[in-house]
């Protein structure tokens, strides 16, 4: 399995005012995003399914990436908390997109690659950024192939 | 096509002007507004007029999980399939991907009760009836694990977070829902001995008929058009279940009847879409227009 963690593109500030599940992303966010889809379809990236929490700026983050897609896309609470065994057991498909939130992603890079969720602080996934990791997605079975930061991505775009 | 404002769907007159659907779901018990002053009011009043919540029909979606959960009353898992469709139209109308998947998964997870149950209702003879009540047991308990998945939670969840839709960019989908569903009644009449091209024109009109109904319209000769269809499906499914059913070498009356219940539907449905294709084709063409 080709597997892609993908944190939300940039999103509204928290305030006191509004939910946390509702910070919608910003223009600018979602501008430099379609630019990151872009870079990506120029790497020949295709999922299978996409995997989104439902907090909105995942919901929308999961929406920019619909042009990438070749199969489903699935709602997953688990991927607004920390990474579990029934996240893993939910996983299927050849090339699988999870959307979702730091630190939780970087926990669960650390645990597939390291088997220790404990150093995901370790991994630096930008918002709108990406890790590529390859093999079973069994804790410490996969290999991490790339790291992607959001600028890159949108580079790539413009070449 | 460019988003066009209210005007725009006040032109198809053809149309009647929707009191509430019967089945949406009673308004819940709001905390009270604080005071505003009246030009305040006049405003949000506006801007409410000006978008679509998805809120009602998620409530209603809500109210009948728990009905459908319990199994004491069909109309709960019928109701969990009418309110998870509207809201697909409503995503449909957003140009929206995300969720769709979920919300047709939850339809799907439901739909083998809800056939049961319209053919547990409408009296099978006696060997088939208990084969069907067999196969009711399976399928509830398969509907209820399914609803125990954190799936569900996080669509409803995930629907909750959604910002409403503007009504005008809402309304300039109607076109091509239009416009798909003249397209799945032309190949309807071209494969008269398809089931499946009759269930293309059903889902297509139910889509047409919700994304009205989104937009406060109530499309009354859609609505007789897409009963006499509901009518063919029942009897669609109450022949493809007899024919799964290990009873039924011993059911061929029951069978003959079934088929021949089959053609008076699928005729009558047929004359009801001849009928209603003129009422469609001015109103997509006054969609289009506006």
């Amino acid at each position: 399995m080709e597997l892609f963690l993908i944190r939300h593109a940039a999103a509204e500030d928290a305030s006191p005012e509004q939910p946390d599940a509702d910070r919608a992303l910003t223009r600018k966010g979602r501008k430099r995003f379609k630019a990151a889809v872009r870079g990506l379809r120029r790497l020949d990236v295709r999922f299978d399914v996409i995997r989104h929490s439902p907090l909105l700026r995942s919901v929308q983050t999961a929406e920019l990436l619909a042009p990438l897609l070749d199969g489903q896309t699935v709602v997953d609470p688990r991927l607004a908390e920390a990474p579990s065994d029934g996240l893993l057991a939910g996983l299927s498909g050849a090339r699988v997109a999870l959307v979702g939130h730091q630190p939780w992603l970087g926990e669960l890079c650390a645990w597939l690659t390291a088997g220790d969720k404990g150093h995901g602080e370790a991994i630096p996934i930008d918002k709108g950024g990406l890790a590529w990791l390859s093999g079973d997605p069994v804790p410490g079975q996969m290999h991490l192939l790339a790291l992607f930061p959001l600028q890159p991505l949108r580079r790539m775009a413009r070449k | 096509m460019a988003a066009k404002p209210e005007s725009a769907m006040d032109t198809p007159l053809l149309l009647h002007p929707r009191a509430e659907p019967g089945a949406a779901p009673p308004p819940r018990a709001a905390p009270a507004p604080p005071a505003r002053t009246p030009a305040a009011a006049k405003t949000t009043a506006r801007r409410r007029g000006d978008s679509l919540p998805c809120r009602p029909w998620l409530e209603h979606l809500h109210a009948h999980l728990a009905v459908a959960r319990s199994g004491e009353d069909p109309e709960g898992v019928h109701q969990v399939r009418v309110a998870a469709g509207r809201l697909d139209v409503w995503l449909q109308m957003g140009r929206m991907h995300v969720l769709r998947d979920d919300l047709r998964w939850l339809r799907r997870q439901a739909a083998a009760v809800r056939d049961l149950d319209v053919l547990l209702l409408s009296g099978p003879p006696e060997p088939f009836m208990v084969w069907l009540l067999q196969h009711y047991g399976e399928e509830r308990r398969r509907l209820v694990a399914s609803l125990e998945e954190p799936r569900l939670d996080g669509l409803l969840a995930a629907l909750a977070g959604l910002p409403p839709l503007p009504r005008a960019s809402a309304a300039a989908f109607l076109p091509r829902i239009g416009a798909r569903v003249l397209r799945r009644g032309r190949r309807a009449l071209r494969q008269r001995d398809a089931v499946e091209a009759m269930h293309g024109l059903r889902r297509a009109l139910r889509r047409l008929r919700y994304a009205l109904e989104w937009l406060g319209k109530r499309p009354r000769e859609l609505k007789k058009l897409q009963e006499a269809m509901g009518d063919f499906n029942d009897t669609a499914v109450a022949v493809r279940l007899l024919r799964s059913c290990p009873e039924a070498a011993a059911l061929a009356a029951y069978e003959q009847a079934l088929a021949q219940e089959l053609e008076r539907r699928r005729a009558a449905a047929l004359r009801a879409w001849t009928h209603t294709v003129p009422f469609l084709e001015e109103s997509v063409h006054a969609w289009n227009c506006s």
